[in-house]
């Protein structure tokens, strides 16, 4: 809904499609029926909000709730915001029009930490105080949630509470509760209070820090009433769980404008660089007739031609062929495409390949991470090159001729011989496809490398590892640029630049709150934009603030050292994490869930009961 | 049967006159799938719907009279594609007819257009007088670009083919109705925001305007149909 100030402004901005709302499956509600108002805030522009399953699951079942409306908020672009600024027009919701200011919930999904400077943005924006601790019983609760919330202290001062783990489950007693307590006489602290003790609820300012005189953590104190640990919440039925019958179609055209069916949540792999793979343990399928009918459903309500079955590992579902075989019955006559992202290397069966053919094919990618067999062992990637190269071959055999390779450099234990294996991997692809009688005729080959700069992140076995500084990781980013030996090999790589700064997040505590601030008063934002990212600007926050970002990016911590995640559980035991780091550093594998159980603890979330040990 | 073509005619406004022609014809697309409409798909390598729309519509102009046509690949009443396509469609487009197309999209020559212009200082009366003043000479000059994308010079006078300009509303808070006929369609296109633009700069008069395209007619000034 539009107001006559913004029709003004938006054939002067880029994309007002971006800030209108009234798309198809966008959801109005009259207020007269409505006790709680939430804006779901995606810290980016609307083209990636969009694109996002968990905003779409939890919008929906928001506004399942009969006095609950829910809205949709993206970070306005500069333009934007600069008309915002000038005209005074708070930040907005998309379906109603309203300021934010004036709901009860302003939530906001934590998907990198790079996004955290356009959290502030928003807030500010919205006129909401940026500290929690400035906030009064006018303005709304600030709740965050999303695989950042498992390491949330950075943005903790700024944040009133924070769901750990799936949000399916944790709001409808979340709003329940603030239902009661509104119908009384509402007190903030009283509220927040009542909430941390819903299971899967974290609210930062009952939780006190102190500090040792080297930097580390002396003790998290939680307050009285509140509980010393709090754990994550998980969906335990996916058959039965909430999946939208809609989604809101966008005018725009937005990263990933199609139907997205989620075929099974965490990952049976163990790769130890995936934080991932760690944050969505257990392992929890959904079955093939499930999927088959929210799949057909979807696309029918949105009129979307193509699904896509989203998960961490598409090709590990154990049931993938008898569901692609349940899918093809219809979406051939419905002229709908069925595409499978995140293939594995070794997944990519005769059967399967057979199945595929009548499948979307994009441009074939592989994620073999890094170049040396020793490397892959120590981060738990069990892909083996000859698996590599003999999929590659099946994919030549089938058409293919542009192969993407990714790569990451910085991994713990890595040596410039290890970075000159990428390239070593890289031309044996360019080998295979020479050495393919099958090879597509008349045509060459290209295989693109891509490196990105490993990050340590929380909740994984390298949680302890220091990330390479940048300096290493450019001398590293040469010496892969010299070590390529085909012109049919083409390398790129990531910034280091902004990797170093997700590492100071990822793994950062509270005192970064002031760095977040003077850096908001910088101007940083879109810090994941390369067009706006700028190191300097934010090394002026951290010096402003007398802080060393080394310290967070950079160093080594021992085992008994106290973590700021410490005290949030989810799941996977520390003394998992840490065979798990020592089995790393001798460069021995850990078989994959399916093949043995290795006890990492996230079953007891689910009763005991976890999917990747039931073999097929 | 033999794909039979339909053309259907819309209005755009509201929020959705800030869906480009692009975005639009993607969206059209999902809705026939989402309306069940039994059209037909293009053949070949990479079939989509087969959609035509006579007149692209600029960004922020509201249209009154659009048009797009489809084929049929079964029978299906005019009113029933109607209502399902309105069941479908977001608020801000609307179906509201559809029919065996009589002319060809070359046949377009002209459009209709109905300007409001709100003055800043609340004077109609003096913007009325300064827009006649300005429609009056004997010509308008200003750069356009042409199909090579290179800016060339053009005189709009010869190209407005009528026009009234009248006020509204009580003093001190009146707007402008600006009425007239631009060409329009594949050999000449004049938008009408060229025109506006250009008084604003020359005549420095403040105001705010919004645009609608309110009729599409053939060379003879018969309605498009
Ligand atoms: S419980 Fe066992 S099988 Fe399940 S995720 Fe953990 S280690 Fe893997």
């Amino acid at each position: 809904m539009l107001n006559e100030k913004l029709s003004d402004i938006l054939l002067n901005v880029q994309k007002p499609g971006r800030y209108v709302g009234g798309e198809i499956g966008s959801i109005t509600k009259s207020l007269a029926d409505i006790n709680i108002r939430f804006a779901f805030c995606f810290p980016d522009t609307y083209e990636i909000g969009m694109s996002h399953l968990g905003m779409k699951i939890l919008y929906g079942l928001y506004n399942s709730i009969p006095d609950v409306w829910c809205e949709r908020v993206f970070t306005p672009w500069t333009d934007m915001e600069e008309y915002m600024r000038r005209l005074h027009i708070p930040l907005y919701g998309l379906e109603s029009g309203d300021a934010i200011k004036q709901f009860d919930f302003v939530g906001f999904t934590l998907q990198y930490e790079l996004s955290y400077s356009n959290i502030l943005l928003m807030l500010d924006l919205a006129e909401i105080p940026l500290l929690s601790k400035e906030r009064t019983e006018e303005h709304p609760i600030v709740v965050c949630g999303g695989p950042c919330a498992c390491n949330a202290e950075p943005i903790a001062d700024f944040v009133d509470m924070f769901v750990l783990g799936e949000g399916e489950e944790v709001s409808e007693e979340l709003f329940d509760l603030y239902k009661k307590h509104k119908s009384g006489d509402y007190s903030r602290a009283a509220f927040l209070l009542a909430a941390a003790n819903v299971e899967g609820v974290y609210v930062p300012s009952l939780y006190d820090v102190s500090y040792k005189e080297d930097g580390t953590i002396a003790a998290v104190t939680a307050a009285d009433g509140v509980p010393e640990v709090v754990k994550k919440r998980i969906v335990r039925d996916m058959d039965n769980a909430y999946f939208p019958k809609n989604f809101v179609v966008p005018f725009i055209d937005i990263v990933h404008d199609r139907a997205i069916a989620e075929i099974f949540r965490g990952c049976i792999r163990g790769c130890r660089f995936c934080q991932a793979g760690f944050l969505y343990r257990p392992v929890r399928e959904k079955s093939p007739d499930v999927i088959n009918r929210q799949s057909r459903d979807l696309c029918g309500f949105t009129g979307y031609d193509e699904v896509s079955l989203s998960s961490l590992s598409s090709s590990d579902y154990t049931r993938l062929p008898e569901l692609l075989g349940e899918m093809l019955l219809w979406s051939e006559e419905d002229k709908v495409s069925i595409s499978l992202p995140s293939l594995r290397v070794d997944g990519f069966s005769a059967e399967l390949t057979e199945k595929l053919k009548a499948v979307r094919r994009g441009g074939l990618t592989f994620a073999p991470e890094a170049g040396s067999q020793r490397l892959r062992d120590v981060i738990n990637k069990n892909v083996r090159e000859e698996e590599l190269l003999k999929t590659c071959t099946v994919a030549f055999d089938g058409g293919w001729t542009t192969i993407k390779l990714y790569f990451m450099i910085g991994l713990p234990t890595e040596t410039l011989d290890d970075v000159a294996e990428i390239c070593g991997l890289s031309q044996k692809v360019v080998n295979a496809f020479y050495q393919n009688p099958n090879k597509p005729k008349g045509k060459g080959v290209t295989v693109t490398a891509s490196a990105s700069t490993f990050v340590p992140k929380p909740f994984t076995p390298f949680q302890w590892e220091p990330q390479d500084t940048i300096e290493v990781i450019h001398e590293k980013q040469r010496h892969l640029r010299t070590s390529v030996t085909s012109r049919k090999i083409t390398v790129n790589w990531h910034d280091a630049d902004t990797s170093f700064l997700e590492a100071v997040f990822a793994r950062g505590d509270r005192r970064l709150a002031p760095v977040l601030l003077k850096a908001h008063e910088l101007g940083c934002k879109f810090d994941g934009w390369s067009d706006f990212f700028s190191l300097e600007r934010w090394q002026e926050a951290f010096d402003f603030c007398e802080i060393d970002p080394a310290f967070y990016a950079n160093r080594r911590r021992s085992y008994d050292e106290i973590l700021p995640w410490d005290h949030l559980d989810y799941g996977v035991s520390k003394d998992f994490l840490i065979r798990e780091h020592k089995k790393s550093l001798c460069a021995e594998t850990t078989p994959n869930c399916r093949e043995s159980c290795s006890g990492c603890g996230a079953n007891k979330l689910n009763g005991g009961k976890c999917d990747a040990a039931v073999a097929d | 049967m033999q794909p039979l073509p339909i053309r259907i005619f819309f209005r755009k406004k509201g929020a959705a006159i800030f869906i480009s022609h692009l975005d639009l014809t993607r969206c059209m697309s999902r809705i026939m799938r989402r309306a069940k409409i039994p059209f037909w798909y293009t053949e070949g390598f990479n079939p989509h719907a087969y959609m035509t729309f006579a007149l692209p519509l600029s960004l922020g102009i509201t249209g009154l009279y659009e048009c797009m046509d489809i084929k049929l690949i079964e029978p299906m009443p005019f009113e029933e594609i109607i209502e399902r396509l309105n069941n479908s469609l977001p608020e801000g487009l609307s179906v509201f007819a559809a029919a065996l197309p009589v002319h060809k999209n070359t046949a377009i020559a002209w459009s209709r257009y109905e300007v409001v212009l709100q003055p800043k200082d609340g004077d109609s009366g003096k913007l009325a007088a300064s827009l006649s003043e300005f429609l009056s000479r004997e010509s308008i000059i200003t750069e356009k670009k042409n199909k090579a994308k290179k800016m060339v010079q053009i005189d709009l006078a010869p190209h407005i083919k009528e026009y009234t300009v009248t006020e509204r509303g009580e003093e001190g808070n009146g707007a402008v109705v600006f009425l007239l006929t631009l060409p329009s369609g594949c050999t000449d296109n004049i938008n009408p925001h060229l025109l506006l633009n250009l008084f604003e700069s020359e005549s420095g008069s403040g105001f705010s305007s919004t645009v609608a395209r309110t009729e599409v007619l053939t060379a003879d000034l018969q309605k498009f149909v």
